[in-house]
């Protein structure tokens, strides 16, 4: 299913395997784009699944911020806008979270490598540009490591989403 | 100025005489020293002696004239260390100017020497000469000036005649005592000029010996100007510049490049020949900015760590670091260097490598990385590389890595786990060894489905255990290898139920006392390959008749003793392991009534050496089917249990491979196995002596009257050929007009018995070598092979008259008969002392094969004969000369002319006769003058020479040994060109 931002040019590169230029004018294919995020979607999952994080089902009070990472009840499935959209979220919510930590920093950079792999398909599907996400929520400062916790619990949800999309020809 | 110029004419004439006669020294490139001599008139007698060490103490002498005012000049002779100088007047003879004849010899010191450096301006309008004197102590009125004299001629050409001019005066500038400076304006390059110094100090004056100049040789360019350093392409630096004003020749540029202080002061010089106007050099490769920049990201895709290694020359040329700059997806096909780049910080691994780690990183973008090269001259960037980390990612070796050898199929089925972080397809490559063998070498397999996560090795020992370690590698990108994975051991299992039951036998033992007979059963362990791998137990299944079966079981140990109380009493052993029990077993059926059944005949053992009896045996007619035989061996010395094995029911004899003293007895037993139990066995307990056969005794009472038909009818043939030889041949060979072959041939002449002897070209292809006659042999031997016979035979004639004796000796491939008659004169002749001979016929059929007609003739003729030793020489002779060759062994005194006296009559004389000299006589005798043979043996003489070995030679296993060389008598081909040479 594709979303209403298709354009007819992009069903055309569809078909004969369109490639954009990127990071100085290299050619990039749909397909090799659309394979390098769904690994980097698996190894970011594999990432987070190695933190120990909290389950998904365990309600916190007072982080009502943190975005969640599951797809939305009802409707069509969102595509790529909302994915590359609810990521971002993700990565200025770790931005936020006090304290260097290198596992958080690669699973920020990872984030940022998905929203451009994801930004590349869009423009390869002729999408629009995704909306900018909302503001991230204030750090909550008396429980961070909480707060990350569920971030990256949820944000884990939200790969599977991603994945789940990327698995067919992937929507707006 | 007057007085200048009259002394300047009267000079040019002096000069004239001065070049002729004096020695001139030639200016060298630019800086030389030049002495200068007191102008003393009282020194200046040329025939007065002196030393330049009293010149200097006569400095500021009163009674100096200057030196313009005197027809005087400084001659010298220059060498490269000193030089000699004396003063020549313009009032003297030429030819006192010849050096040899002035006696003024001078000494080193030259403390009035200044060193002079002359050049040509850049520009050629001006010499300018500096002059810097070596001792300071000078007066302040110090006057110098440079006269000069130029000529279009250069001196060597110049005569007397043609150094005409006007002698010129270039002042000196003397800017302090020690220096002076002289300038004379618009050379002429053309010109080759004299020159010398005028010094007046006071009233002293000195005078310099002429010097020569060449304005060309001395020529001093300006310093190129617009230089200018370039910073080129892959760490090279361009330099150029321009030459002030051309020059109507061309120049050599030097370039000098140094390096930074503290820098170990290296330095590269380069050296380029240009032409004139503006020059450029190639730029200098040093600093070497090729490197080679590789990358690795970790397992868990966190870390990248790349590497690259300097040149240590370029270490010391500057410092070096490493730059890079992050797109923000992937790489450009063309990466280049960014200016908003970053440096990261790398460590020195030793061996001029660095190590560079980024963490975290951007698994998809594209990090471009070049080195950066920092120089006095400016900086440097290595040709940039762009790495995306996801591409050279080195995985984690695969987890959950299992091992196990296959039922059924004994295959090494290896199991494993994709590692984690491997987001990729990985292709994986097993190796395998068995375990606890670390000296054996892995084994490599690459797994053959990337996507599988097993595979099955098919391994040399299924039932070994194996060591597996697994690794994996992208299919795409870096490739790189993990490391192996921990290792899988594998364990010993039973891969199937065993094959077959084990071989077993009884041992039937009666107890006297108690009137019962005990059977003990003996088996043999199950082979590997029967088993696999194992055997558990094993199970003996009973079964009489009239009661239902019973088992026993045996876990350990491979004999089992049971009362054998019925008249028939079946046995089977069943092999048992975890898999199940063997499908295929043996039953032994022990009965009274069939113990008493007398199958074998006979049976003889025969003791081949000491690990290897062969036991022969023959059966009795009309006996039951017999499904194997079993041997029994003991040591009748010593107490050890019986040793037996099962021999299929066709064989009439068996190869038994123990280990067997020689001095020990033994006793070996036969026992014939019914189906409906096992008979009476035959034993012997002593070896036979002598041969025996290798096929059954059936098949050899049918050979033998073959056999000895066949000898019969060779015999009588032979006889025929015999008389048919001598007449053709034996009264021949003395008579060449008797004999086609023979005519032509002068047998005085040695090269005639050279092609006697010779080879014969065209048939004979099989060996061995023409060798050398013997002295002395105990045979007399004809043999003949079966193969393909030479069709042209030993002789060939065309003459009507000698048809008979050419046919008879055209038939010379002799038939197998023949040989053992020669055995027989071979006999004789030995009994002699003769000499012999062979004759070697042709042997189309070549290659080593068996020579099938000496056994055949030993076998016809020999096989009866009481004398093994004669005929079986001969035989191992034919066997060695083998490979088809027709050995002839004959006495020189068959060859006689007169004819073969002796019992066989005329019947030997029509034998091609073979020997060629008696022992007494000469080996170049001719054969004629040798003496007759008599005495020659019959061929009953010669069977009973015959060895009872036929049977040996028929069996591959016993070749005879020892060689009996031959030497073949005649080469019909060349005596048969010979004659038709000689008809034509």
């Amino acid at each position: 299913m594709r979303g209403p931002g298709v354009s007819l040019c992009a069903l055309l590169c569809l078909a004969v395997s369109v490639a954009v230029p990127v990071g100085g004018g290299r050619p990039v294919r749909l397909e090799r784009v659309r394979a390098d995020a769904r690994a980097l979607t698996r190894t970011l999952s594999t990432r987070l699944q190695q933190l120990q994080l909290f389950p998904l089902t365990l309600r916190i009070s007072g982080l009502e911020g943190v975005p969640e990472g599951g797809l939305p009840d009802g409707g069509p499935p969102p595509g790529l806008g909302w994915a590359a959209q609810r990521l971002q979220l993700f990565q200025r919510l770790l931005a936020a979270l006090p304290g260097p930590d290198v596992r958080l920093a690669q699973v920020s950079n990872d984030l940022e490598n998905l929203r451009s792999l994801l930004g590349v398909l869009g423009a390869l599907l002729g999408c629009p540009a995704p909306p900018a996400p909302p503001a991230a929520p204030a750090p909550h400062g008396e429980a961070p490591h909480t707060l990350a916790g569920v971030a990256l619990a949820r944000l884990r949800g939200c790969l599977d989403g991603v994945a789940a999309r990327l698995e067919g020809v992937p929507a707006c | 100025i007057y007085n200048r110029i009259i002394f300047v004419l009267k000079w040019s004439y002096f000069l004239q005489m001065a070049a002729a006669h004096c020695m001139v020294h030639p200016v060298p490139a630019r800086n030389f020293t030049l002495p200068c001599v007191l102008l003393n008139e009282t020194f200046l007698s040329p025939f007065s002696a002196g030393s330049w060490s009293g010149l200097g103490r006569e400095l500021g002498a009163p009674k100096l004239k200057h030196f313009m005012n005197e027809e005087n000049f400084l001659c010298c002779l220059w060498s490269a260390s000193n030089f000699d100088c004396s003063l020549y007047r313009a009032s003297m003879q030429a030819r006192k100017f010849i050096p040899s004849e002035i006696n003024l010899s001078a000494p080193q010191k030259i403390d009035w020497s200044w060193n002079v450096e002359c050049w040509i301006r850049g520009r050629l309008d001006l010499l300018v000469c500096n002059l810097q004197l070596l001792k300071l102590d000078l007066r302040a009125d110090l006057k110098v000036n440079l006269l000069y004299w130029g000529s279009e001629l250069s001196l060597g050409a110049a005569s007397t005649s043609s150094l005409q001019g006007t002698v010129r005066v270039a002042p000196c500038d003397c800017r302090d005592q020690a220096s002076c400076q002289c300038l004379l304006g618009t050379p002429s390059l053309r010109h080759t000029y004299l020159l010398w110094l005028e010094v007046v100090a006071g009233d002293t004056a000195l005078g310099s010996p002429l010097l020569a100049l060449r304005p060309w040789d001395i020529v001093k360019p300006e310093a190129p100007v617009k230089l200018r350093l370039e910073l080129a392409e892959r760490g090279q630096v361009k330099l150029c510049w321009s030459s002030p004003a051309p020059l109507p020749f061309p120049l050599q540029h030097q370039v000098r490049v140094s390096a930074p202080p503290g820098r170990g002061g290296s330095q590269v010089r380069h050296r380029a020949f240009c032409g004139a106007g503006h020059a450029r050099i190639p730029a200098f490769p040093n600093p070497d900015m090729d490197f080679n920049i590789s990358c690795e990201t970790d397992g868990y895709q966190t870390k990248m760590t790349c590497r690259w290694s300097a040149n240590p020359t370029t270490l010391l040329l500057g410092s070096l670091q490493l730059r890079y700059h992050r797109s923000q997806i992937y790489c450009s096909d063309f990466p280049s260097p960014s200016p908003d780049s970053e440096v990261k910080e790398c460590l020195l691994q030793g061996n001029h490598s660095y190590e560079c780690t980024f963490q975290p990183i951007f698994l998809l973008s594209g990090y471009t990385l070049w080195i950066e090269f920092k120089h006095s001259l400016g900086t440097l960037q290595s040709s940039p590389t762009c790495v995306i980390p996801a591409d050279v990612v080195k995985p984690l070796p695969p987890s959950s890595v299992g091992a196990e050898v296959s039922r059924n199929t004994g295959l090494l089925n290896v199991s494993w786990a994709q590692p984690v972080f491997a987001s990729r397809d990985l292709t994986f490559q097993i190796r395998w060894k068995p375990g606890g063998r670390e000296e054996l070498p892995w084994q490599l397999l690459e797994a053959p489905e990337p996507a599988c996560r097993w595979a099955a090795v098919p391994v040399p020992q299924p039932c070994a255990q194996y060591e597996v370690q697994v690794r994996c590698r992208e299919l795409q990108g870096s490739r790189y290898w993990s490391d192996w994975s921990r290792a899988a051991r594998s364990l010993v299992q039973d891969i199937r139920a065993p094959l077959r039951g084990p071989e077993f036998w009884r041992v039937v033992s009666e107890d006297p006392a108690g009137k019962q007979r005990n059977v003990t059963l003996l088996w043999k362990p199950l082979m590997q390959n029967d088993s696999l791998c194992s055997v558990s137990r094993y199970i003996i299944e009973h079964q009489t008749p009239g009661s239902p079966p019973w088992e026993e079981f045996v876990d350990h140990g491979t004999s089992w003793t049971f009362p054998w109380l019925e008249p028939t009493h079946t046995v089977t052993i069943l092999a048992m392991n975890s898999l199940g029990i063997s499908a295929i077993n043996s039953n032994l059926t022990l009965s009274q009534q069939m113990s008493t059944v007398d199958a074998v005949q006979s049976l003889s053992a025969y003791l081949v050496n000491s690990t290897c009896v062969v036991v022969v045996w023959s059966l009795s007619p009309q006996i039951p089917a017999i499904k194997s035989f079993v041997i029994e061996w003991r040591n009748l010395n010593k107490e050890e249990q019986v040793k037996w094995l099962r021999v299929p029911p066709n064989l009439r004899k068996y190869f038994i491979y123990d280990h067997f003293i020689l001095i020990e007895k033994y006793q070996f037993s036969l026992y014939p196995v019914f189906a409906g139990g096992v008979g009476k066995a035959r034993a012997t307990d002593q070896f036979a002596q002598g041969g025996f056969e290798t096929g059954n005794a059936g098949s050899l009472h049918v050979v033998l009257p073959i056999v000895f038909s066949t000898s019969v009818l060779l015999l009588g043939a032979l006889l025929l050929s015999h008389q048919r030889m001598k007449k053709l041949l034996w009264e021949d060979v003395p008579n060449p007009k008797n004999c086609s072959w023979a005519q032509g041939v002068n047998f005085q002449q040695p090269e005639t018995l050279e092609h006697l002897f010779a080879k014969p070209p065209e048939p004979m292809s099989c060996e061995p070598l023409l060798l050398e006659a013997e002295m002395v042999l105990e045979d007399i031997s004809i043999t003949k092979t079966l193969g393909k016979e030479e069709p042209g035979g030993f002789l060939g004639t065309d003459s009507p008259q000698d048809s008979e004796c050419d046919s008879a000796c055209s038939s010379s491939p002799f038939q197998s008969s023949s040989f053992c008659r020669s055995c027989q004169h071979g006999a004789a002749v030995a009994r002699g002392g003769l000499r012999y001979a062979t004759v070697t016929s042709s042997c189309p059929s070549s290659g080593l094969r068996r020579p099938k007609s000496c056994p055949g003739s030993c076998l016809g003729s020999c096989f009866l004969g009481q004398h093994p030793k004669v005929l079986g020489g001969f035989c191992r002779g034919a066997w060695e000369a083998g490979r088809g060759a027709v050995l002839l062994h004959r006495a020189l005194s068959l060859l006689s002319p007169q004819g073969l006296p002796g019992p066989l009559g005329e019947a030997e004389r029509s034998l091609c006769y073979l020997g060629v000299a008696a022992t007494d006589t000469g080996p170049g005798d001719s054969p004629t003058d040798s003496p007759g043979a008599t005495g020659l043996p019959t061929e009953r003489e010669l069977l009973q020479h015959s060895p009872n070995r036929a049977t040996e030679l028929s069996q591959g296993g016993l070749k005879p040994k020892g060689a009996v060389p031959y030497v073949p008598q005649f080469r019909m081909a060349a005596a048969k060109g010979q004659e038709a040479a000689e008809k034509k």
